[in-house]
């Protein structure tokens, strides 16, 4: 399944990102949202906001995940709490393990090797702003 | 081929106060806003709107390095 960039507000006007979004639900019942994430391989896991997502949305304690540093590029160490959820993406569903971030300062979350790029084989047309998944059935969902 | 969606003109109102904003399926308005996602959520399923999308608004989002910038 292909996937356009999306737009966003920059010092030059806009920049296009490549930006997916993942659809959520609390596992205990309640109101289905969508969280646009950017695909960053980079980024060793998927990294979730802790209280605006992980706790206020999906109603998970976020302490009773599995602790981990973070570090960042600064050299700063954050504290994330390894999940196991389920979400949804372009007709696929998944279980994967995310980190919830209390002091993620990203506007979106991060979809990172564990938890998305093991599901997928990701292809960016850059010059196109265009991202391909295949999943590693070689399935193309249209 | 999912679409693209430009937030530009529509994040502008509130990226000043860096607020969380709940949009249309579309993309095209914003139909929940809040210092939380969950304040821009709660107003958006007020509003019967299915599947909200929630995002913080900023002025900029380049120049970062999301994943280890945190």
């Amino acid at each position: 399944m292909k996937f356009r960039y999306w737009k966003l507000p920059s010092y030059k006007t806009t920049i296009p990102m490549p930006i997916i979004e993942v659809v959520l639900s609390p596992p205990s019942g309640g109101e289905t949202f969508r969280y646009p994430c950017l695909v960053d391989s980079g980024a060793e896991y998927c990294y979730f906001h802790a209280k605006g997502i992980g706790r206020d949305l999906l109603k998970l304690v976020i302490e009773d995940g599995e602790a981990m540093d973070i570090k960042g590029i600064a050299g700063i160490s954050l504290e994330g709490y390894l999940h196991k959820i389920h979400y949804k993406l372009g007709g696929w569903d998944f279980e994967a393990e995310v980190c919830f971030v209390p002091e993620l300062k990203a506007p979106f979350g991060i979809l990172g090797r564990a938890g998305f790029f093991d599901f997928f084989k990701v292809q960016f047309e850059h010059r196109k702003e265009i991202i391909e998944l295949k999943d590693y059935q070689g399935k193309k969902k249209q | 081929m999912e679409k693209g969606h430009n937030l530009t003109k529509i994040l502008s109102s509130y990226s000043k106060e860096r607020l969380w904003v709940a949009l249309s399926p579309d993309k095209k308005r914003v139909v929940g806003k809040g210092k939380t996602p969950k304040e821009a959520l709660d107003m958006a399923l007020k509003k019967k709107i299915k599947e909200p999308s929630v995002i913080q608004a900023i002025p900029d989002y380049s120049g970062a390095v999301y994943s280890l910038g945190l």
